[in-house]
């Protein structure tokens, strides 16, 4: 009488023979039609692989899978495709030098006569999808101008065009800014109510408590629970992800309860990451020695300017930081966070204007000279600038310290292996030391890159995106780190998109739109509204008076 | 001299055009030499046996396409590294067509084919009342006329067409056509495939065109041609103006060899030295003023 | 318009099943093609098994060919491991030999040691410029130094050919080779009459030198981090720019020494052609010994076996020497092959990185 739910995962098992990781582990799951249905956990709780099992994107070493009650062989996300089962990725791909509808369109072309591509049809076969849904999107743009909220839009779009039966979506709200977030979810409801499949993969509790029907809760490959929204409340799927029985840190109690207490405001949850800061740094503080150069430590940057073609991707920075605070700066990507990122890690040299280290010009752009005076700097991208994955973990974590492990060029063996079981231990790095760097998860790949770069000078440290797709334990240890850092009287400098983060660990905030600061906030300033403003570019007028006001008060 | 340099540009243009599907798959392919070495001494041998200049044509195309069966083989499925296997192509060729050769007709060296017959020129006779014009356009060999088409027919492929649109999505970007539900493999296979047709095509235009074999044939076309597929900026119009660029050079330096008494060994590696010269040249202009090109990339 | 860095090729390298597979495999092939074209099969196959042990002369040359393969192979590898490839390489061998033959040739009366420094050095330095050009042009301009090594060294070619057929030809030699170099010049020959010479003993000191060079050093470090993360490396504050001139110049100066040991060592004289394709076997043996200064040492000796007993048997054949190359091509499509492992489909990013 009952027709069977779209999709049900029986048993779904992933292993990965060469790093050994059990992503799936004998997973269960029934997605109906017509629910949006939330896929939650931890990082590493294998979400996204489940996911991409679904989608014929990971091959799966046990299991079935069945679409409407029958079995299927899903070999490839061709397979998939066909069966109506679209995923879009947390990071859709795309290619750079196409346009809008040559990427949407990509292996559901449009054709005409001699099966030519036909491009106004395909032009007007998006605008038309696009209206409907009330997005705006140039079909003909070019795919590399395009922000990266705009981006995601495009590929929800192109996994419309094929005609979702179900529907994936793994944290597609990231770069999204409220407004957008608003726009994303009245487009799944309306595609619910045509009885499409929703999986939401998300981080955000505050999301799952406001558009999820169902809820799925993963930890460690499993799936630890699955309920009716109407059956729970933040505070229960918050519990099941961590776990009870694992050993929780104060800070993270003190997230869970604020997350639970107040799905929807995202003050409780900075106040909360703000509020514990000084407990944890003073013991991280008391285990290290103190920069013996900190304390009169200062970073500026004075009308730094960078072009890409005509585009001034950084236009006229000028900021400073002092030592003993941490300066958040943050922004919707794409708008120029990247490349300061860049200029702060000496990998570009500005256009115009200039980076000073203690009121002193650097000498030259490059990260080797930017080490050699002090400024270390965590990398957005992990795996292909913050590591080298087919070197061992050793090697990855005396980078900074090869020329005091050798003697007359030869490395001392003994002390290398010394040095490296030192940071291991200090940072509960868990792997093996001489085992390949590709053979650690996530999290303690930027444990590595944590504890080699504090281990430098520490006088100035950039962090970019630091939490990016870390667990709440793994965050917790890189914040205490980097309040220690503030307390020892290190300049830490912390470019982040996330407004929770940047609102819970920094003394003043800068806000950047189009390469611009748009708004400069000291601590008494700031709210979310009044960042997201910034953000959006709704105060640009501003700038000019907050940015004297920003200097005057440093 | 302008009529020698497109002669000597076709199988360049030719095998270029092929390397460029390969190129835009996202496979450098070194093997261009090898696969149009097989090219030529297989169109000339079947050519001679069937006493028909086009079954040539074809067998050039159709041995150099079997070569990159093999190679694809190797390189996509057995996911072996893609330059070493294409050295292995050319040194396949280098190696194997001696083998045959001295199998079947006790030589090694130079064969010679004297009942083959010439290849047919076209538009002989026609003027534009301009000399270079003249020579430019008309009166050529009629694998120049086919290589001209074929170019505006890989222009069509590779921009006018599904095929072509997901081609060069894959090598710009695997990820976007994986999962696009495109078989991602099976196009880089039909790529190379392409190329090696095209080459042994190209082969076959050199050899049929002098109507004898010698070793190393090719004499390093396609190196050149692999420099050509960059110079012409990786699309097929751009490369019909690198192959011309190429010709003249060559007419031009075999004109100067008599004047200047360069010892005819020593030329050999000529169109070497200009290959590398150009390609120099090319990657130091492109370089110019692309300071944040890397970065860039990575941020798109 | 899109570009596609040169920079974006992944390592060479190959794995253990490919290796085994691909030395079966030129087994196999060698065997057939020596039954195939030999009168007296039995003969040939005695021929190429036990042919490079029937004499000391076999012997000793098999070992010479196993010393040279060795320096050229290091050069490879070591290449490789910077993350650099280097397609010059036989080129490279043949322009330094030629280059040492002419330095012995012009300074006939000079001491034995000298002269020796002398020629070999020269070619050491030629065979590096050859190279270490072609990383620079990488590091300056992003030009592939794959198709550049190759190309100069192809370009280079024939003008080694033509002085040595022509203007320093020896007149009195049926051979297209240069006049022998002077006696004192000669390196010591230690399993006379074969060619086996002191080299051979430097080929086996530059293995476990390269070894620690390579891992137990800190250029050796920032060597192999260059090579597998090029912008991990520049992040660390290891100049990039550095490991890539210098390995490829290494690369070519190791080149250039094999050339100067099989022109003072193994021919006392610049034979044209006389490479008979080492670079290229060399980057077999590289990738046998998979870029392992130590494990290169077995590989070479593999390879100059086989190379020994196919010339043996050619006695017994019909053919010529391009069985070589058969054998080469034959390895070089198995040996960097993943056999054991057939993946269905790929896949495209970790499980973590993806969360």
């Amino acid at each position: 009488m009952q027709a069977p739910p779209r999709v049900q995962l029986r048993s779904i098992t992933t292993y990965f023979p060469e790093n050994d990781v059990t992503a799936n582990d004998a997973v269960d799951m029934d997605i109906e039609a017509g629910t949006i249905h939330a896929l939650v956990g931890e990082n590493g709780a294998g979400k996204s692989t489940l996911m991409h099992v679904l989608s014929g994107f990971t091959a799966s070493s046990a299991g079935r899978i069945m679409v409407d009650g029958r079995t299927v062989q899903l070999n490839a996300p061709a397979d998939a495709l066909t069966r109506g089962i679209v995923m879009v990725h947390q990071h859709p791909a795309y290619v750079p030098g196409f346009r809008v509808w040559e990427n949407v369109l990509l292996g559901i072309e449009c054709t005409g006569p001699a099966k030519l591509l036909d491009r106004s049809a395909a032009v007007t076969l998006i605008a038309q999808t696009a209206a409907r849904y009330g997005v705006s999107i140039d079909p003909n743009a070019r795919m590399q101008r395009l922000a990266a909220s705009q981006i995601h839009f495009v590929a929800l779009l192109g996994a419309l065009l094929r005609r979702p039966r179900v529907l994936i979506l793994d944290e597609p709200t990231a770069p999204c800014t409220e407004p957008e977030v608003a726009l994303m979810f009245s487009l799944l409801r309306s595609l619910k109510s045509e009885g499409t499949a929703i999986v939401l993969i998300t981080h955000k509790l505050k999301e799952v408590m406001e558009i999820a029907d169902r809820v799925t809760v993963m930890r460690a490959g499993a799936v630890v629970g699955c309920m009716s929204l109407c059956d729970t409340s933040a505070a229960q799927i918050a519990a099941l992800m961590i776990g009870e029985d694992c050993q929780v840190g104060d800070f993270d109690r003190r997230l869970v309860e604020a997350l639970a207490g107040a799905p929807h405001g995202g003050n409780t949850n900075a106040g909360a990451v703000a509020g514990t800061g000084s407990s944890a740094a003073g013991t991280a503080s008391a285990r290290r020695s103190r920069s013996p150069h900190a304390r009169d430590t200062t970073l500026e940057l004075h009308k730094v300017t960078v072009y890409v073609g005509d585009l001034a991707v950084l236009d006229d920075i000028s900021l400073s930081a002092q030592a003993g605070e941490v300066l958040g700066v943050t922004g919707i990507r794409e708008n120029g966070l990247e490349f300061l990122e860049d200029v702060l890690s000496g990998s570009i040299t500005p256009d115009r204007g200039v980076v000073l280290l203690d009121g002193k010009p650097v000498k030259r752009y490059s990260p080797r000279h930017f080490r050699h005076i002090g400024i270390s700097y965590i990398p957005t991208d992990r795996i292909l600038r913050g590591a080298s994955m087919d070197s061992t973990v050793a090697e990855n974590l005396i980078l900074l310290h090869r020329k005091e492990l050798q003697t007359g060029g030869v490395l001392r063996r003994k002390d290398v292996a010394a040095f490296a079981e030192e940071l291991k231990q200090r940072y509960g790095i868990t792997g093996v030391l001489h085992q390949p760097m590709k053979r650690l998860s996530g999290g303690n790949i930027q444990k590595v890159i944590l504890s080699r770069e504090l281990s430098g000078l520490r006088k100035v440290v950039v962090f970019s995106e630091p939490s990016w797709g870390l667990d709440l334990r793994s965050r917790d240890l890189m914040y205490s780190e980097m309040r220690a850092l503030r307390d020892e009287g290190a300049v830490v400098i912390l470019i982040s998109a996330d407004i929770d983060e940047v609102l819970g660990l920094s003394d003043r905030i800068a806000v950047m739109y189009r390469g611009r600061i748009a708004g400069l906030l000291q601590a008494e300033q700031r709210t979310r509204e009044r960042i997201g403003e910034f953000m959006l570019g709704f105060k640009e007028r501003d700038i000019t008076a907050l940015e004297t006001r920003g200097s005057q008060d440093g | 001299m302008i009529f020698n340099a497109v002669e000597i540009m076709t199988p360049i243009l030719l095998a270029a055009l092929g390397g460029l599907f390969a190129e835009r798959a996202g496979v450098l392919n070194i093997a261009l030499e090898g696969l149009i070495l097989t090219g030529a001494f297989a169109g000339i041998l079947i050519a001679a046996a069937t006493a028909s200049l086009l079954v040539g044509m074809l067998a050039g195309a159709a041995a150099g396409g079997l070569l990159a069966v093999v190679f694809a083989f190797f390189s996509i499925r057995l996911r072996a590294n893609i330059f070493i296997t294409g050295l292995a192509v050319n040194l396949l060729a280098a190696g194997g067509i001696p083998f045959v050769s001295t199998w079947m007709f006790g030589t090694k060296g130079v064969l010679r084919f004297p009942q083959l017959q010439r290849m047919p020129r076209l538009l002989e006779g026609v003027t534009s009342g301009i000399n270079a014009v003249d020579s430019l356009l008309f009166g050529h060999s009629v694998t120049v006329y086919l290589a001209w088409l074929l170019t505006a027919l890989a222009f069509v492929v590779l921009y006018r067409t599904p095929f072509g649109l997901r081609l060069r999505a894959l090598g710009a970007r695997e990820e976007s056509v994986v999962l696009a539900g495109v078989d991602a493999t099976a196009y880089r296979r039909l790529a190379i495939v392409i190329s090696g047709i095209a080459a042994g095509l190209g082969g076959a235009a050199i050899s049929l065109r002098l109507g004898v074999y010698l070793p190393n044939i090719s004499a390093g076309r396609g190196w050149i041609a692999l420099v050509a597929i960059y110079l012409g900026y990786r699309h097929p119009f751009g490369i019909l103006m690198a192959a011309l660029l190429f010709g003249f050079t060559e007419s031009l330096a075999g004109a100067a060899q008599g004047l200047l008494a360069i010892p005819g060994t020593v030329l050999l590696g000529l169109p070497y030295a200009i290959t590398v010269v150009a390609m120099i040249v090319y990657s130091a202009l492109r370089a110019r003023g692309r300071r944040h090109r890397r970065l860039i990339d990575s941020h798109f | 318009m899109a570009e596609k860095p040169a920079a974006s090729r992944t390592p060479v390298r190959s794995r253990t099943p490919g290796t085994v597979i691909a030395l079966l495999a030129a087994l196999l092939v060698t065997v057939v093609l020596l039954v195939a074209g030999s009168p007296s099969p039995l003969r040939a196959l005695r021929a190429f098994f036990g042919g490079p042990f029937s004499n000391i002369y076999y012997l000793g040359n098999m070992l010479d060919g196993a010393g040279l393969l060795l320096i050229a192979g290091l050069g490879v590898g070591l290449a490789f491991r910077a993350g650099v490839f280097n397609l010059g390489g036989d080129g490279q061998i043949y322009i330094s030999g030629l280059v040492a033959a002419i330095v012995c040739l012009a300074i006939p009366e000079a001491p034995a040691a000298a002269g020796i420094v002398l020629a070999t050095g020269s070619a050491v330095l030629v065979g590096a410029l050859l190279a270490g050009v072609c990383g620079l042009f990488k590091y300056l301009w992003d030009t592939d130094e794959l198709i550049t090594s190759f190309l100069i060294s192809a370009a280079l070619v024939p003008t080694v050919s033509f002085l040595i057929a022509g203007p320093l030809r020896n007149q009195q030699s049926n051979l297209l080779t240069t006049v022998r170099i002077a006696e004192r010049f000669r390196l010591l020959r230690i399993l006379p009459p074969s060619n086996l010479n002191l080299a051979l003993f430097a080929a086996l000191l530059l293995a476990p030198a390269a070894y620690f060079l390579l891992y137990h050093t800190v250029r050796g470090y920032e060597l192999r981090i260059t090579g597998l993360n090029r912008e991990f490396a520049r992040y660390g504050g290891i100049a990039v720019g550095a490991y890539t001139v210098v390995p490829m110049a290494i690369s070519g100066g190791l080149h250039g020494l094999t050339g100067a040991f099989a022109v003072l060592g193994t021919h006392h004289a610049a034979i044209e052609g006389f490479t008979f394709g080492l670079g290229w076997n060399a980057i077999a043996v590289a990738l046998i010994g998979r870029n392992h200064p130590l494990l290169l040492v077995p590989a070479a000796l593999v390879f100059a076996y086989m190379e020994a007993g196919s010339k043996a048997a050619m006695l017994h054949t019909e053919f010529s020497f391009e069985l070589a190359s058969i054998i080469q091509a034959v390895i070089f499509f198995m040996i960097t092959a993943q056999v054991a492992l057939p993946r269905l489909r790929p896949r495209l990013r970790r499980p973590e990185t993806a969360a």
